[in-house]
């Protein structure tokens, strides 16, 4: 690791409250999960922070439940406990396909829902998903609970909402009743971050989201309501194209990511039809 | 490379093989110390390898160009017959426990009619070639422009394999690279440096990217060689490209370069007509 | 801080830095030099051990993580494993860096009584990276050892 680990601290949550008034005394504190993102870094001799908080052994916060006609995920479920999950797989199959198509085994078992939301990377998988099932994410802090909707959670490049107090503590997915369609573009077949994700839902008025095309995972408004008023799809590529501002990076280029983006919403309103 | 060296000792327990080639994974210890107990007609176990440092062994050449198995293998299988001769039906740790330490060396000499000048490095530098073909099938995607080899068969002839589960192994190896060249694996340079040299952004094949593959050993003994062998190190890597982008231009992709990405294929011409193996020749027509 | 888990089946307590990695501390501390490090950023498979008998790569777990575990390493299989058998005689192994963690990764599904399928060996090793072998060797492998592991 090229980053030395010698004058960081780390402390071990035992308890939520714990946690939470950790990050209240000192907002610096990093939060890890699985560290799939975090040791990464410092192995790139970043250092996302000097103090950090193991939230692994809150058992409670991985829990996968259903209430109030919401499926909850806890931020602490890993990929391989979304796959297993039958109420996932019964409820949001697309994101038992984003999580299966995750890195490779060993990340799927560490990787969390929490960590994917918090790192907030543009190419995250699990983004899109939850864009497309109007999600909401619940965060936390020493003062009580709020719940954010998934499309207002993100302000920026890396940057969201959350307060440095605060924690993610779970997402909240109410009941998909339209078909759902996922799709990755990582041209390796594992061990990749997308050049371009997609998830769908063919509601009345059908929701979209993509990822790695903007700086943040973009919902596609205008398209929808262009698909959704009854417009025709070529229309509705149009306006998709004015949403989205995919740039060129050492992954692919601006013009593949455009036109993989089109050709992706052509697919999902094929496949739904 | 005309001096190349090998040598043999006898040990208390059998023979000792001197070459300077080493090992990374290719097999090399193993297939010299075949060769050698087959030409003396010892157990396997009975060959040991000096480590190829060379104040203790010969100059053998590098370990390059498809080389070690049939120059330095080469040397190593008459160094064995020599010393059987020297020390007759006795065992070489026998002799050894007998006669004390016997060391034979040999050198390469070109074959007959074959000029090399080690001056001026002209001349036909190998005595023979091996000989492959490579048939890849291809998937194109018409959403992302992704293409999957769904199966690859290698058929190579290089004499007569030492240890067949190592040379299929050697080849299913380099044909995975040379598939990843094709498809997956670009340099990118900035300010002179290479920009993705990360195996997060320096793409190679994985288990699910790699296709089913076919592989066929033509056995054609080559005289000059140990045991009939020649070399099949490097050739296996270089037939998968052009084998892929073949197969791209059958359907209909004029691809000129490598890795064929999917961003490359996006802007890559349709050729003017797809007509399989009459491909090249119409588009030349049409010029 | 002081950090307890199982060992390759036996108890052990150490006394270190809670953020070095698992792979430091095994390698380093352990003295287990079977786990590799291929990468030092999750890509390469190189480094897996199985923590609670799930494969993770231990180049991205803080060595806190693995506070009350069961860990197995490479050298716990013992060399006897069909698996480790079945590498050597369909040489499954060139160069030999992804070898160990390999053998960890699929050791499941040679394991489990169930045959798997060649599309499910893939899945599962798609988090080893084998720059060598082209991976056709490593499934015929894992392939073998199934058979072997569950011969009547
Ligand atoms: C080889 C490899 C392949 C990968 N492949 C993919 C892929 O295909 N798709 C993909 O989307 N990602 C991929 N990733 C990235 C990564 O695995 C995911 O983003 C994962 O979900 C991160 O979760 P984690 O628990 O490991 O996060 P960590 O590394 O523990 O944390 C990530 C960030 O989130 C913060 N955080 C974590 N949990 C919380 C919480 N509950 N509340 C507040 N903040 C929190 C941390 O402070 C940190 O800033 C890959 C990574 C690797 C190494
Ligand atoms: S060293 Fe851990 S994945 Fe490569
Ligand atoms: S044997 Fe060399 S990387 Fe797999």
């Amino acid at each position: 690791m090229r980053t030395s680990s010698r004058d960081f601290t780390l402390r071990r949550a035992r308890t939520l409250d714990g946690a939470l008034a950790v990050l209240r005394d000192d907002p610096g504190t990093v939060p890890l999960a699985g560290c799939t993102d975090v040791y990464v870094a410092l192995q790139f001799g970043q250092r996302p922070g000097s103090r950090y908080l193991d939230l692994t052994p809150l058992k409670a916060l991985r829990r996968i439940t259903e209430r109030d006609g919401n499926l909850v995920i806890g931020a602490l479920a890993t990929y391989t406990d979304l796959q297993r999950s039958r109420l996932v797989r019964s409820r949001l199959p697309m994101l038992v396909e984003a999580s299966r198509l995750v890195g490779g085994m060993q990340i799927q078992n560490r990787g969390t829902v929490g960590g994917n939301l918090a790192n907030g990377s543009p190419a995250g998988d699990t983004l899109p998903v939850f864009a497309a099932a109007e999600a909401q994410v619940v965060l936390q802090s020493t003062q009580g609970e709020r719940r954010v909707p998934f499309t207002s959670f993100y302000t920026g490049y890396r940057a969201s909402v959350r307060r440095p107090d605060e924690l993610i503590t779970a997402v909240e997915v109410p009941a998909v009743d339209a078909r759902q369609w996922f799709r990755k573009v990582g041209t390796r077949a594992a061990q990749a971050i997308s050049k371009v994700v997609f998830a769908g839902v063919r509601a009345s008025t059908p929701r979209l989201a993509l990822g790695s095309v903007g700086p943040t995972v973009v919902r596609l408004s205008r398209t929808e309501r262009v698909l959704g008023s009854g417009g025709s799809l070529e229309t509705a590529i149009d306006e998709l194209k004015l949403e989205i501002s995919p740039i060129d990076d050492l992954r692919s280029t601006a013009d593949y990511r455009r036109e993989v983006a089109a050709n992706l919403v052509r697919e999902f309103w094929a496949r739904t039809a | 490379m005309l001096g190349s060296r090998a040598g043999l000792e006898t040990t208390p327990a059998g023979v000792r093989i001197l070459v300077a080639n080493t090992e990374i994974g290719q097999g090399t210890r193993t297939m010299l110390a075949q060769i050698v107990a087959d030409g003396l007609g010892i157990p396997y176990e009975q060959v040991e390898i000096a480590q190829p440092d060379t104040s203790v062994v010969p100059d053998s050449g590098p370990t390059v160009a498809s080389r070690t198995c049939m120059v330095v293998g080469g040397l190593l299988e008459k160094c064995a017959r020599r010393m059987r001769e020297r020390i007759g039906h006795t065992s070489p740790a026998e002799y050894h426990a007998r006669q004390g330490r016997l060391h034979v060396e040999e050198q390469y000499a070109a074959p007959e009619g074959r000029r090399w000048s080690d001056e001026t490095y002209r001349g036909d530098a190998y005595a023979t070639y091996a000989w492959g073909c490579d048939v890849a099938e291809v998937e194109l995607d018409p959403v992302t422009h992704e293409t999957r080899v769904t199966k690859f068969t290698a058929v190579q002839e290089f004499g007569r394999p030492i240890h067949p589960a190592m040379a299929r192994g050697q080849i299913e190896g380099a044909s995975a690279q040379g598939m990843g060249w094709a498809l997956l694996e670009h340099v990118v340079m900035r300010d002179g440096q290479m920009a993705n040299a990360q195996l997060t952004n320096y793409v190679i094949p994985t288990t699910l990217d790699t296709p089913p593959m076919d592989v066929v050993m033509l056995e054609n003994p080559y005289a000059g060689g140990p045991f009939g062998a020649k070399g099949v190190g490097e050739m296996p890597i270089d037939g998968p490209a052009p084998a892929v982008v073949n197969a791209l231009r059958h359907a209909g992709l004029d691809v000129r370069s490598i890795p064929a990405t999917p961003e490359a294929l996006l802007s890559t011409p349709r050729l003017r007509s797809v007509n399989g193996a009459s491909d090249a020749a119409q588009e030349d027509g049409a010029r | 801080m002081r950090t307890r888990f199982t060992l390759n089946g036996e108890p052990r307590e150490l006394e270190t830095h809670p953020m070095r990695r698992l792979l430091d501390v095994l390698r380093e501390d352990c003295g287990l030099t079977g786990t590799k490090e291929g990468c030092g950023e999750g890509e390469c498979g190189a480094c897996t051990v199985l923590v609670d008998g799930e494969p993770v790569v231990s180049c991205l777990v803080p060595v806190a993580q693995a506070e009350g575990c069961e860990l197995l390493t490479i050298e716990g299989l013992g060399g006897d494993h069909p698996l480790q058998r079945s590498m050597m005689t369909e040489v499954g192994a060139q160069c030999g860096i992804c070898t160990p963690g390999v053998v960890l990764a699929a050791k499941a599904l040679v394991d489990a009584p169930r045959k798997p399928t060649l599309a499910r060996v893939r899945e599962a090793l798609a988090g080893n990276l084998c720059r060598c072998t082209g991976y056709e060797a490593i499934h015929r492998a894992v392939l073998a050892a199934h058979a072997e592991r569950h011969a009547k």
